[in-house]
């Protein structure tokens, strides 16, 4: 997975970034996350970035993934290895599978 | 990753852990619990499939692990995180994850520490938020 998230490498300033605005939004529209995203800040010191909504939601995806790993890895560490079919589990909680 | 259908309702194994989430949200939501059992039972016969869970180079090889979002409205987002066992399931995790936005600073905290105990689960906001600046507070172990 490559997302252009930082490809230029320049930062605007933020009245910049202000000014430009609907012009970057059109973009992130029109190019999804493929976009390059808009580093900016005051004085060009990078502290901010608008970035596509999809871009977003990718990098969620994939740090959720981090943390989804790691709690596996976790959980693996402590397993007691008792297991509960899901038969015994939907008995144990009073539910009828075939209902549902 | 696929489910065999075998015998109904023995597709599906959960370990000790996520039956004690299950108990937990039982407490939160029965909304929320009715939810997780319905999605259970389609993983088990076979008309549900997880989502892979992307494996990367620190997180090691997960590409047996899955997650199912469980959306219920008017309630947080839920995963169920799922292990591929030989065209079985075997449910390790139900968890909670609040909102989307608000998750990418507790979930990127988490990234800088590497590991954290207890990330994704949290029963309230202040919880939440303790350990966010914990977190933060810590220097970076990357």
């Amino acid at each position: 997975m490559y997302m252009n998230v930082y490809a230029s490498g320049s930062t605007e300033t933020v009245s910049d970034a202000r000014k430009h605005l609907t012009g970057h939004v059109a973009r992130f529209r029109a190019e999804g996350a493929d976009a390059e995203t808009v580093v900016f800040g005051d004085r060009r010191k990078p502290e901010a970035v608008l970035l596509a909504f999809e871009t977003f939601r990718m990098l969620l995806e994939a740090a959720e993934d981090v943390v989804i790993a790691q709690r596996v890895r976790e959980r693996a560490a402590a397993d007691s290895g008792e297991r509960t079919s899901l038969a015994d589990a939907a008995a144990e909680f009073g539910i009828d599978l075939d209902s549902l | 990753m696929t489910a065999r259908r075998r015998r109904p309702y023995q597709n599906v194994v959960l370990t000790a852990d996520a039956l004690a989430d299950l108990r937990q949200i039982e407490k939160r939501s029965l909304d929320v619990f009715a939810q997780v059992f319905r999605l259970l039972e389609q993983l088990d016969n076979g008309t549900l499939q997880p989502t892979r869970v992307q494996s990367f180079a620190k997180t090691g090889d997960l590409t047996d692990c899955g997650k199912i979002v469980v959306l219920v409205d008017g309630e947080p987002e839920h995963r169920i995180v799922v292990r591929d066992v030989g065209g079985s399931f075997q449910v390790s995790e139900v968890v909670v994850v609040e909102n989307r936005t608000d998750d990418l600073p507790y979930l990127l905290a988490g990234l800088r520490l590497e590991r954290q105990g207890d990330l994704i689960r949290r029963s309230d906001a202040s919880r939440r938020i303790a350990r966010i600046r914990r977190a933060l507070d810590q220097p970076d172990e990357t």
